[in-house]
C-alpha cells in the first residue's frame, strides 16, 4: 500500500508532469489564461492519461510484450519462446492510436455536454493528441512496470501513475491560471506582457516544484 | 511481418468502429442559420463587437445572446442581412464613424526624432518630437492598425477614407495621442484639435489649433459649444450641425463635413 501512496505523490509533486518533466508545456502555456478553462483542460487531461495508461498497458501486455500471455506466442508460439515475439518497437504507433481515440472521444462528448468549455480549449483539445505528456506517461508506464511478474500490480501502478500524472498537470495548470489571471491586471513593461511574463512564472513555479524532490528523505 | 500489420490493423478497425459509435452517440445539431450568418458577416474577424470573430458573434445571434445589429464593422447593410436570415427585424442605429481630432500638417519638430518609427514608441520620448504635445505625431500607428484600409498617410498626416470606414475602434485604440473618436455620420461639425494649451501657446506652433477665442460659444444658438480647459468641446446631443460656428472660426479649426461628405455619397445618411 505504502508504495502506492509514494507512487501517487512522487508523480503529483516530485516528478511532475508538467515542472519536472517538462513535458506538456503547450497547453499548459496556451490553456492557463482563465482558471475555468485551465480546470476543463486538467480533467480532460486526467481522463484521457487515465484510460490511455490502462488501454496502453492491456495492448502492451497482451498484445506487443514478450510475455506468456501475449496472444501471438499462445497462437503461434509452439515450439519458440516469447522472446520471439517481441513487437515493442510498434509501441510508439500504437499508443498513438490510442491517445488520438480517447482525444476524439473527449472531444464528441465535450461538444454534446459542455459547448462553452469545447469553444474555449479550441485547437488545444484536439492537440492533447500530440501532447507529449500523455504519450510520455504511456512509455513512462511500460519502462518503469511493463516487466512487473505481477500482472495485476503492473496493471494498478500503471493506471495510479496515469492518473496521478494528470491530477499533477491539473494542479499545476491550475495553480499558472491563477497566477496569469493576476498578472493580466499588473501593469507591465509591455515587451514582458503575456508569455513572456507567463514563462517567467512558470520558471520560478519549477524551481519551487524542485523543493518537493527533498519530500522523500 | 504479418503480426504487427494485423496488431494495427485490427486495433484501427477497432477504434475506427468505436468512435463511430460514439459519434453517433454524441450528434451535436448545429444550426444552419450559424454558417449562413458568418457568410454575410464581414469576416474580418476585428471583434469589435465584444466576441470572439465573426464566427463567436454568428452563434451568439443564432443562440439569442447578440443582436441582430450587433456588427459594428458591418454596419446597416450587414445587419439587414443578419436579421432576414433570423427573420426579424433590424432595429435602426446611427452609423459611426472615425474622426481625427488634429490637423495640424504643419507643427514643427521640437527634436530630432531617429528612434523607431511608430507614434507609441515616438509617443514614449517626451510625448513625440512635434512642437504640439497633442497633436497627431504622423508615423502612421492608425493606418497600420486600420483592418478596412481605410486610413492613409498622405504627405506624413492620417486621412480617414469615410466610405470605407466601418468605426470598427481600432484606429482610437492606436493612437497614442487619443486623437480618433467615434462620431456618428449624421454629425457634421467637428472641433479638429485636442490641444488643452492656452491660446497664446498654440498659435505659436498651430495655424489650425483651438486658440479658446469662444467665438464659436457665442455664435452658437444651441448652446452645443462650450469652451473648457482651452478647447471648444461639443455637445452632440444639441449640435444640429447648422454650420455657424464653422464660419466664424478664426483658425479653421471647426471644420463642416458636408460638402465632402456630400460628395462622398454619405450625406443625407442612408436609412435602410
Amino acid at each position: 500500500m505504502q508504495s502506492y501512496i509514494l507512487l501517487f505523490i512522487s508523480i503529483v509533486l516530485v516528478n511532475n508532469f508538467i515542472l519536472a518533466k517538462f513535458l506538456g508545456l503547450c497547453p499548459f502555456i496556451g490553456v492557463s489564461k482563465s482558471r475555468h478553462q485551465a480546470v476543463g483542460m486538467g480533467f480532460a487531461v486526467i481522463f484521457v492519461m487515465t484510460m490511455a495508461s490502462a488501454v496502453a498497458w492491456v495492448i502492451h501486455h497482451y498484445l506487443l510484450a514478450p510475455t506468456p500471455h501475449n496472444i501471438f506466442y499462445q497462437w503461434l508460439g509452439e515450439g519458440k519462446t516469447p522472446a520471439d515475439f517481441d513487437f515493442t518497437f510498434m509501441q510508439t504507433i500504437v499508443f498513438i492510436l490510442v491517445i488520438a481515440t480517447l482525444v476524439q472521444l473527449v472531444e464528441m462528448f465535450l461538444m454534446k455536454a459542455i459547448p462553452p468549455l469545447y469553444e474555449s480549449l479550441g485547437i488545444y483539445l484536439p492537440l492533447i493528441t500530440t501532447n507529449c505528456a500523455v504519450l510520455g506517461v504511456a512509455l513512462l508506464n511500460v519502462s518503469d512496470f511493463g516487466m512487473l511478474r505481477n500482472a495485476s500490480e503492473s496493471f494498478a501502478k500503471t493506471v495510479l501513475q496515469g492518473f496521478g500524472g494528470g491530477v499533477g498537470f491539473l494542479l499545476v495548470i491550475f495553480l499558472m491560471s491563477g497566477v496569469r489571471e493576476r498578472l493580466e491586471h499588473m501593469d507591465l513593461p509591455r515587451a514582458l506582457r503575456g508569455a513572456p511574463i507567463a514563462f517567467i512564472c512558470a520558471g520560478l513555479m519549477a524551481l519551487a516544484f524542485m523543493g518537493f524532490a527533498g519530500l522523500g528523505h | 511481418m504479418l503480426p504487427p500489420i494485423i496488431i494495427l490493423g485490427a486495433l484501427g478497425l477497432l477504434f475506427g468502429f468505436g468512435l463511430f459509435v460514439a459519434s453517433r452517440l454524441f450528434r451535436v445539431h448545429i444550426d444552419a442559420r450559424v454558417g449562413r450568418i458568418e457568410h454575410v458577416l464581414p469576416g474580418s474577424n476585428c471583434g469589435a463587437c465584444g466576441l470572439a470573430g465573426c464566427g463567436g458573434l454568428a452563434r451568439a445571434v443564432v443562440h439569442g445572446s447578440a443582436d441582430v445589429a450587433a456588427c459594428v464593422a458591418g454596419g446597416e447593410e450587414v445587419a439587414q442581412l443578419v436579421a432576414d436570415i433570423m427573420g426579424v427585424e433590424a432595429k435602426k442605429k446611427d452609423k459611426l464613424v472615425a474622426i481625427l481630432k488634429c490637423q495640424g500638417r504643419d507643427v514643427a519638430d521640437r527634436y530630432l526624432y531617429e528612434g523607431v518609427r511608430t507614434c507609441s514608441a515616438a509617443n514614449l520620448l517626451m510625448g513625440g518630437p512635434k512642437e504640439c504635445l497633442f497633436g497627431c505625431i504622423g508615423f502612421g500607428d492608425c493606418e497600420k492598425a486600420c483592418p478596412f484600409d481605410a486610413i492613409h498617410m498622405i504627405n506624413g498626416f492620417p486621412e480617414v477614407d469615410e466610405t470605407k470606414c466601418t468605426a470598427c475602434g481600432k484606429c482610437v485604440t492606436a493612437c497614442p495621442k487619443l486623437l480618433y473618436q467615434l462620431l456618428p455620420l449624421s454629425r457634421l461639425v467637428h472641433v479638429r484639435c485636442r490641444s488643452l494649451d492656452t491660446g497664446r501657446a498654440v498659435r505659436k506652433i498651430c495655424k489650425v489649433g483651438c486658440i479658446a477665442c469662444g467665438k464659436c460659444e457665442a455664435v452658437c444658438k444651441f448652446d452645443a459649444v462650450h469652451v473648457r480647459d482651452n478647447l471648444a468641446v461639443f455637445d452632440y446631443e444639441k449640435c444640429t450641425s447648422c454650420g455657424a460656428c464653422v464660419k466664424e472660426c478664426p483658425t479653421d479649426t471647426i471644420m463642416g463635413y458636408r460638402a465632402q461628405r456630400k460628395k462622398l455619397g454619405l450625406w443625407p445618411v442612408k436609412t435602410v
